[in-house]
């Protein structure tokens, strides 16, 4: 008799138990936060302390060989550039010296000249020992970059001569006008390495030398790199004319685990969370309820966000990728798959708005609607109806959220209602790049990097044979429009094309437009001084930041 | 017994030789290898630059050919390069392993803590509701997914009393406290699983040598009863229990992948995730061959042990 009863109030225990361990944590809309980004009174800049920071663990070092978000923030801490963005709000591009002081473009933009900051020293380790930086130092890697297999490349392989008068003046010809030459000065990935270390190494994965605000101390691989101040860094601080950074130390702790990052996160362990990404609106709502003083910047990416189609299959057919973007249901997607907390990141970053369409003119853009009938319409008239497509959550960037993963799969349904025969397929990063270049996959979610210069999403991903040109798009217009902004001396000639630009990426649905989730930056109430946000990679402003931890 | 154990190491060969084979061959039928993994970072390499990566990395040789190459290498304790961080493998190997060891020998410290005592408890007082909630609580470790358990040892006590173990892994020689403060999460999530077996076995061994004659005899000689549980009746029910706890230790090293990447804990299976999404073969096949010489040299231990416990097992 004792059995029986036993097992059903063993059974009940068990449920309830499982229901505690569990959750019953209902969705809504992330409380508790305040808006703030470091503006308004801070109090005094305090000297000392630990910047903590957390990312996905680094493949390897040398950014010749490759480059990833996760490596890009210490690397920009340690190396210079010419230039830096000024980081007066997310999206600003106005650039302000860094290791050059001023530079003057010529009328017809193939030629530049930058004067360097005297005083600029290479961070005092061997074999560099603190030498000062000089115009030779750009020289060597201005041709030492074009060897890269990295973005590097691409920054500098329109000039095809450079001078030295003097070793703080160095003049560069370029075989043509870059629009975006100055941006790239300032871009993420774009370091300037010593010649010493490649010299001793024949690369820059074990030595890492600078001349940025922080020097390498400890690199333990995925486990953690630490940073220490650079005593001898150029830039002095406004507050207490001390030389930058305040900070003693800045240490990235790499994390693979999104509930290990929370918990770090929420008991102080982790400084800023400002990596691409940031924590989905439920995250966001576990470490805010902990912490409401947590400061917290809610942001559009800086990436672009969308479904591709490769042209070297049945999607060179205009009424098809037309079918297929009626078929998709966007409100769906962001409510679902994005918590409610979405917005239109189209072929060109939203929040540039310089350049980029409004969230109101994406949304009113005929082609980019939902139409379910009229893509079942479309592809029954075509003689599609049950064509098999496998559908990629991913085209070439890994970072895929749970989001976007979901997102995918609501795709897929919505093509499958409209009477297509999708199927959500999840192929490793290295074999989708692989697929991506050949053009041999159908369709997918697209990225990008984070970039704010337009020849990244224009040039490298539409041109005809383009290395990123995963669409595999050969449109001679096209071509013709994104080469004349490329080049474009003007602004407001720049921006008129840039405008051609979108316009005839929405006439011909080489790109769908799709919700991404707001991105949310992070940071300790005890962090000061950071300024406000930038989309950068590499966290600016890390050098005027203190803490006020006790 | 010496034959016994040279016997036993001889066949060590052939059975790494077999994994060898298999781990090098079914690596290779995943899509992609190590010079696309790269490149996913490499976006501006031109074809020449994969081609020359490719010969570097000898992927451009005959699957067999790379196949000889590298087993010579082994056989001369030559490991090969990591195709990712282009360092020898086994430093690698040899720098995690402490990490994963220490995570097994606490979790099996754990378990055994958490199980013999429960599973005695239960065994003795059979059909109570002692023996009961022992065989609740040990169904309940084996239901529930260690990276479930994980991730509660993890998450729990940081809402609760806003704590999470340190950052950064510190290796034991550094800073045992700190060190400790970071496994004992892990392992405890790791010790709770393997305590739901071995407390079920002890249970049902204990059990059977408890009915056996030389125990009725026991007690009728009127020794106490805890002398006959733990001085006779225990170690003969321990064969069972080891061997249990034994093959438990292989699948430690191999299966605490998804705890030690919860934990931030930088060990072999760590070590091995990274490799495959790397298509890092070399590194691959090294941590196999690693992870299966130490199951092998595990189990051996574990059958030698069977004569402590019963001294009438001979090898021969």
């Amino acid at each position: 008799m004792l059995k029986p009863r036993f097992m059903s109030l063993s059974v009940l225990v068990i449920s309830l138990l499982a229901l505690a361990l569990l959750g019953c944590e209902t969705q809504s809309s992330p409380g508790g936060t305040s808006q703030g980004g470091g503006g308004g009174d801070q109090g005094t800049a305090k000297r000392g302390g630990t910047l903590r920071y957390w990312a996905t663990p680094i493949v390897q070092l040398d950014p010749c060989e490759q480059n990833a978000s996760s490596s890009a923030s210490p690397q920009a801490l340690i190396y210079g550039k010419l230039t830096r963005y000024s980081n007066e709000d997310y999206y600003d591009t106005r650039l302000l010296p860094r290791e050059a002081e001023s530079w003057e473009a010529s009328p017809d933009g193939k030629k530049y000249t930058f004067k360097l900051k005297k005083g600029v020293k290479w961070h005092n380790l061997p074999p560099v020992n603190g030498r000062e930086f000089t115009s030779a130092d750009v020289a060597w890697n201005i041709e030492f970059s074009k060897t890269c297999k990295t973005q590097g490349k691409l920054y500098w392989e329109s000039v095809v001569k450079h001078e030295e008068p003097d070793p703080y003046t160095i003049v560069m010809y370029l075989d043509k006008p870059v629009a975006s030459f100055l941006m790239y000065t300032a871009q993420n990935f774009n370091f300037i390495l010593p010649r010493e270390v490649f010299e001793k190494d024949g690369g820059f994965a074990k030595t890492v030398i600078g001349t940025g605000p922080f020097m390498n101390d400890t690199y333990e691989k995925d486990v953690v790199w630490k940073l220490k101040r650079n005593p001898d860094y150029h830039e002095i601080s406004k507050v207490d004319n001390k030389p930058l950074p305040y900070v003693d130390a800045f240490e990235e702790y790499f994390m693979n685990d999104p509930a290990s990052r929370l918990t770090a996160f929420r008991t102080g362990q982790i400084d800023l969370w400002w990596v691409v990404g940031g924590p989905t609106p439920s995250e966001l709502k576990s470490l805010t309820d902990g912490n409401p003083n947590m400061i917290v910047n809610k942001v559009m990416r800086a990436t672009p966000s969308g479904v591709i189609m490769s042209q070297k299959r049945a999607f060179k057919d205009f009424k098809l990728r037309q079918a297929i973007s009626f078929a998709i249901d966007r409100d769906k997607i962001s409510q679902t798959a994005m918590e409610g907390e979405a917005h239109y990141n189209s072929m060109i970053p939203s929040g540039i708005t310089t350049y980029a369409w409004s969230q109101e003119k994406i949304k009113s853009m005929p082609n980019w609607q939902y139409k379910p009938e009229e893509a079942k319409r479309l592809i029954k008239d075509g003689g599609y109806s049950g064509l098999p497509m496998k559908f990629r959550g991913s085209l070439q960037v890994s970072t895929m959220g749970l989001g976007e993963k979901i997102a995918a799969e609501i795709i897929c349904q919505d093509l499958k209602q409209a009477g297509l025969a999708c199927e959500n397929v999840w192929p490793d990063p290295g074999a989708s790049t692989k697929d991506s270049r050949s053009g041999e996959y159908d369709l997918g979610w697209t990225t990008g990097n984070a970039n704010m210069d337009p020849d990244e999403w224009t040039l490298s991903y539409y041109k005809t044979g383009a290395t990123n040109n995963y669409t595999h798009v050969s449109d001679p217009k096209l071509d013709e429009i994104v080469v004349a902004q490329s080049i474009a001396v003007s602004e407001t000639e720049r921006k008129k094309l840039l405008e051609d630009f979108q316009q005839h990426m929405h006439d011909n649905l080489y790109f769908i437009p799709l919700p991404r989730m707001w991105e949310f930056k992070v940071s300790q109430p005890w962090i000061k001084g950071m300024g406000p946000l930038h989309w950068s990679y590499t966290l600016p402003g890390v050098e005027r930041a203190w803490t006020d931890k006790k | 017994m010496q034959q016994y154990i040279i016997r036993r190491l001889i066949m060590l060969f052939p059975v790494l030789w077999g994994v060898s084979l298999i781990v090098f061959f079914a690596i290779r039928l995943a899509p992609g290898d190590a010079v696309e993994a790269q490149m996913e970072q490499s976006l501006f390499a031109s074809e020449a630059d994969i081609q020359k990566l490719k010969a570097q990395l000898g992927l451009d040789q005959p699957a067999h050919i790379q196949y000889i190459r590298w087993i010579g290498g082994v056989v001369r304790g030559d490991l090969g390069y990591s195709f990712s961080s282009r360092e020898p493998v086994i430093d690698r190997i040899l720098k995690k392993a402490p990490v994963s060891l220490e995570l097994a020998f606490l979790s099996i410290i754990v378990g055994v803590a958490i199980a013999i005592p429960i599973g005695v408890v239960s065994a003795v007082r059979q059909d109570t509701w002692m023996d009961y909630g022992g065989r609740l609580l040990s169904i309940g470790t084996l239901s529930i997914p260690n990276f479930v358990l994980a991730t509660v040892f993890l998450v729990f006590p940081a809402v609760w009393w806003g704590w999470t173990p340190p950052l950064g892994y510190t290796d034991l020689w550094n800073d045992p406290w700190k060190n400790f403060l970071q496994i004992l999460p892990a392992a405890l999530a790791v010790g709770a699983r393997l305590s739901g077996t071995t407390m079920r076995m002890t249970r049902s061994a204990l059990l059977e040598v408890l009915r056996e004659d030389y125990i009725r005899t026991a007690r009728a000689k009127g020794l106490k009863e805890r002398a006959i549980i733990y001085r006779h009746a225990l170690k003969n029910s321990m064969i069972p229990v080891v061997t249990i706890i034994g093959g438990q230790i292989g699948f430690l090293l191999g299966g605490s992948v998804v705890v030690e990447t919860i934990f931030g804990l930088p060990g072999v299976g760590q070590l091995t995730i990274a490799a495959i999404r790397a298509r890092d073969y070399p590194q691959i096949q090294g941590n196999v061959l690693f992870m299966a010489t130490v199951f092998v040299l595990v189990n051996l231990l574990v059958d030698l042990s069977y004569a402590w416990f019963d001294p009438r097992i001979r090898y021969s």
